[in-house]
């Protein structure tokens, strides 16, 4: 059956749930709204509320996105995105932030070429990414 | 009896302006004081009329003056003294403090003038009021910014989740196997006002961040020292002491002078007010250089910062003076922020006043 799958295309794997769409989002109600979204699309999705728990749990594989909240407790957000990005087969990572636009530049640096997303989002600028 | 080389060297050392005229306004005595007030030279004004220095609408009026001095005997200025305007031989104007007195002489009635120079004072005195006032608007700027980006910080997040819940229950409602067309179009309309929503908090944001810093070169060692006289103005009744170390006068940086004005003034104002009942008053500003950095740090004798007060301390509306809101030091630092540097504050130690550090590249560039 695996070797099949190379010839679906990359969307259409996405909605039979081989792909999983990661959610570490600290902010209760946007990473529900997020999780609500992705899910009434029939996209696998699993939402985290911090990088600690995401790092311990989840085992990203690249073809997976993973949305990461710049500005997160603990561990931020552009620290994650390193980690993540280091990793072998490192997952496609989109960051989001809700913060003015010198916090977030002065994260750039350590998140190079990490798009990023900024809040107030809707869903289709989160769609463009899946 | 004093002899007159003497009396001219007496003129001569004097560092006011001395005039002295007689009854028809000439000009008798015209000391080296007065030649550098002036611009004219003794030799050219001795022996003419006292208006020569005066723009013309006093000048026309001067002799007047005198004779009705003389017939009335009512002083306008003879041993009162007041602010005047004397006149350049550039034809510039010129403030003056000028006091006058009278002596009955062998040769008749005479006039002395003392006069001292108030265009250093003045422009000392309009540099300090355009300093206040660009700190003034600095400050309500900033306030306003700071609100601004709390604002819109706090109620994105409520709306980015309410727009993607709005869009699901949309798509959720249009999927449904007998849809309800009206509840569709309500739903609609509801994305639409989300989606306004979101764009006033855009528009805001990007307000706020087209002011970037305006970083120019500027003299650390001058911006210091004139922070220091804005405090002081405040502080004169109380025998606060305020010291800057650093003298370095040709070290330059790139930033936004009024900015970093405004940090260094809250900063050195508040360690004002935390030294004014101890028994030391002191507050140092001193400079460390480093490869990247330059630090400035304001040092007080005050009873210093515990952990507990260092927690608040940078929160916005947790200030604990009775006046303001207590926004203050979370400006500060985002200022120092948008320079690309930090404002900290120095671990409490027992026994030693509170010492705030503030940290600025030394290629000082605004980031955004």
């Amino acid at each position: 059956m695996l070797h099949l799958l190379c010839f679906v295309s990359r969307a259409t794997r996405t909605t039979l749930g081989f792909v999983v769409i990661y959610i570490v989002e600290d902010d209760v109600s946007v990473r529900d709204a997020i999780a609500e979204m992705f899910e009434s699309l029939d996209l696998t999705c699993t939402a985290f509320a911090d990088g600690e728990s995401f790092l311990s749990d989840a085992s990203p594989r690249v073809d997976d996105t993973v949305f990461v909240d710049l500005h997160l407790p603990g561990l931020a957000g552009s620290d994650l995105i390193e980690k993540v990005a280091a990793l072998d087969e490192a997952p496609q990572i989109v960051a989001i932030s809700g913060q003015p636009l010198w916090k977030i530049t002065r994260e750039l640096p350590k998140i190079s070429s990490t798009p990023v997303v900024r809040k107030p989002l809707k869903e289709q600028d989160l769609l463009d990414y899946v | 009896m004093v002899s007159s080389s003497c009396l001219h060297s007496v003129l001569d050392t004097a560092v006011n302006g001395i005039i002295v005229i007689d009854d028809n306004g000439t000009i008798l005595i015209y000391n080296r004081a007065c030649e550098n007030m002036f611009g004219y030279k003794s030799a050219e004004v001795v022996g003419k009329n006292v208006n020569t220095l005066m723009p013309s609408a006093v000048a026309e009026q001067h002799d007047q003056y005198i004779q009705n001095y003389l017939k009335s005997g009512d002083a306008k200025v003879v041993g009162i003294g007041r602010e005047v305007v004397g006149r350049h031989k550039d034809g510039t104007e010129i403030p003056i403090e000028l006091s006058v007195g009278e002596a009955q002489t062998e040769s008749g009635h005479q006039f002395i003038g003392v006069l001292k120079d108030l265009r250093a004072t003045k422009e000392y005195e309009e540099r300090l009021r355009v300093l206040q006032s660009n700190l003034v608007t600095m400050t309500r700027v900033n306030a306003l910014d700071e609100m601004g980006a709390a604002i819109a910080h706090e109620v994105n997040q409520p709306l980015t989740a309410l727009m993607l819940y709005l869009q699901t229950a949309a798509r959720r409602a249009r999927a449904a196997e007998q849809p309800d067309d009206a509840m569709i179009s309500l739903m609609d309309k509801a994305v639409v006002e989300a989606e306004r929503a979101g764009q006033i908090i855009q528009r805001m944001r990007n307000f706020v961040e087209r002011q970037a810093p305006q970083c120019i070169g500027t003299g650390l060692a001058t911006l210091i020292d004139d922070c220091l006289e804005l405090v002081r103005v405040g502080h004169e009744a109380d025998d606060v002491e305020f010291i800057s170390t650093f003298v370095d006068y040709d070290y330059q940086l790139e930033l936004d002078s009024v900015q970093i004005q405004q940090i260094l003034v809250n900063l050195i104002r508040n360690a004002g007010e935390a030294v004014k009942d101890q028994p030391v008053k002191q507050v140092v500003v001193s400079v460390e250089r480093d490869e990247d950095n330059v630090f400035v740090k304001v040092t007080d004798t005050g009873p210093g910062l515990d952990e507990e007060a260092v927690s608040h301390l940078f929160k916005a509306f947790t200030g604990t003076k009775r006046r303001g809101l207590g926004i203050g030091l979370a400006i500060s630092r985002s200022i120092a922020q948008n320079h690309g540097g930090d404002l900290l504050v120095e671990p409490y130690e027992e026994g030693k006043g509170a010492t705030f550090t503030l940290r600025l590249p030394v290629n000082s560039k605004a980031t955004s």
